[in-house]
């Protein structure tokens, strides 16, 4: 089991660990279902509509491949955006980290229960879905909530493809493949909202679905000389995120990461030192 | 459109060296792929002439891979909303590029072309057929100003 471990940066403090929405102990998954039903419930600037209407409408501040395909902040823009919303959160219900959605492992299953599940605790789950707020939901023909129509789980991207993304050497490749091949492959199995930009940030699904993106992205700088972007972007602004391409390299620097697993043990007194 | 074939008599020439495939790796570059639509799956058949939206994706009937569009979705906004500018309206305008602004897509191809050549051929013909939902037939939703073939020794 993942424990928390000190931050390289500051060893004072304690790294978080994401975790795979398969593997969340149900304490854990109960935080993170208190944490959603909170932010769903606000209006203000840790609000669940306040964020999710930065990424589509009405903010539309997300960025995806541009023209050209390179100078692509689709990575470092999508980081800073996990971490706002987990920030949000954490205010509410600090025992909650964002987890992830492991594609391959679903192709027998498809979404993942913690997700699919219509109630929870007997009361309607908030990682199911969320109301719309009414500046969408005003437009004729508009459901009031999130919907999905997922297709066959067989179709979800398979290990073998995740692992060819990952042993691309340049981060602009690898970036696109990813967004490309996984990632946008991944909104449209989902369906429903999940597959439209305005609106596919309503659909909790969507957190998990881009936690597993973030951390395929820190297993690749795992094993890669380079961390991202050009150095070029890193001064760059991550629109509407007030956050830099170089705030979000180093995941250790937003105090989480992705290990799957770490084992410390204290020095007793008078070992360790000669 | 519904479908994309390569024009009638334009295929494309794979690069053979001793009539082996010169290249390590080779991709479809999309350029300027329209995205304000619904989302969908592009299936890629080489040399499959045929090809739509029940043709399987798979090898032996010349599926190459996919191309994935993540769409817009339905316009949210008042009039003018999703016209996409030719420019910044004067030099002080530092907004950011329209969010409709086509994009450059890359699929890499390079087994299912060399499959081509093993099978005997130079010549190379494409066809995309969109798939918005599986079941529901080709969608009109593919919108691209170009494709390329590149092949890297």
């Amino acid at each position: 089991m993942a424990t928390p471990h000190r931050s390289p940066i500051d060893p004072r403090k304690r790294i978080r660990h994401r975790k795979s929405i398969a593997k969340l102990r149900p304490d854990q998954l109960q935080a993170l279902r208190i944490g959603f039903r909170k932010i769903q419930r606000l209006r203000d600037t840790n609000g669940f509509w306040y964020w999710a209407g930065v990424h589509g409408s009405p903010r539309y501040q997300c960025h995806h491949s541009p023209e050209n395909g390179y100078d692509n902040l689709f990575l470092p823009w999508h980081r800073a955006y996990l971490y706002r919303l987990e920030l949000a959160l954490q205010t509410k219900e600090p025992r909650a980290t964002l987890p992830w959605w492991d594609w391959p492992s679903s192709q027998a299953t498809g979404i993942p229960p913690a997700f699919a599940a219509e109630t929870a605790g007997g009361e309607p789950n908030p990682l199911a879905g969320c109301a719309l707020p009414p500046l969408l939901t005003e437009r004729e023909g508009w459901p009031a909530h999130t919907w999905r129509q997922p297709r066959r789980p067989i179709e979800l991207p398979d290990a073998g493809l995740v692992r060819q993304i990952l042993e691309l050497s340049n981060f602009d490749d690898f970036s696109l493949q990813l967004e490309e091949q996984l990632h946008d492959r991944v909104h449209g199995w989902v369906g429903g909202t999940m597959k439209q930009i305005a609106v596919a940030a309503y659909d909790p699904l969507f957190w998990a679905h881009h936690t597993m993106v973030d951390r395929l992205w820190s297993l690749w700088q795992t094993t890669h000389s380079s961390r991202g972007p050009r150095p070029t972007l890193w001064r760059q602004v991550l629109r509407g995120l007030d956050m830099t391409v170089e705030d979000v390299l180093d995941t250790s620097a937003l105090g989480y990461e992705y290990a799957g697993s770490t084992a410390s043990r204290l020095v007793g007194a008078g070992e360790g030192r000669g | 459109m519904d479908r994309y074939t390569t024009p009638p008599g334009e295929p494309f020439e794979i690069p053979l060296w001793d009539g082996q495939p010169e290249f390590y790796r080779a991709d479809l570059h999309f350029h300027r792929v329209e995205h304000r639509g619904d989302s969908y799956e592009g299936r890629i058949f080489f040399n499959a002439p045929d090809a739509g939206p029940e043709t399987p994706a798979e090898v032996g009937a010349g599926y190459a891979g996919s191309l994935y569009v993540f769409g817009h979705g339905p316009c949210f906004g008042d009039e003018g909303h999703c016209e996409v500018p030719a420019g910044p309206i004067h030099p002080f305008d530092y907004r950011p590029p329209h969010q409709l602004n086509p994009q450059l897509r890359v699929v890499i191809v390079t087994d299912a072309l060399r499959r081509v050549v093993e099978g005997g051929q130079s010549e190379l013909h494409v066809a995309v057929v969109p798939i918005v939902a599986p079941g529901e037939g080709a969608g009109d939703v593919l919108y691209f100003d170009e494709l390329s073939l590149v092949t890297y020794d």
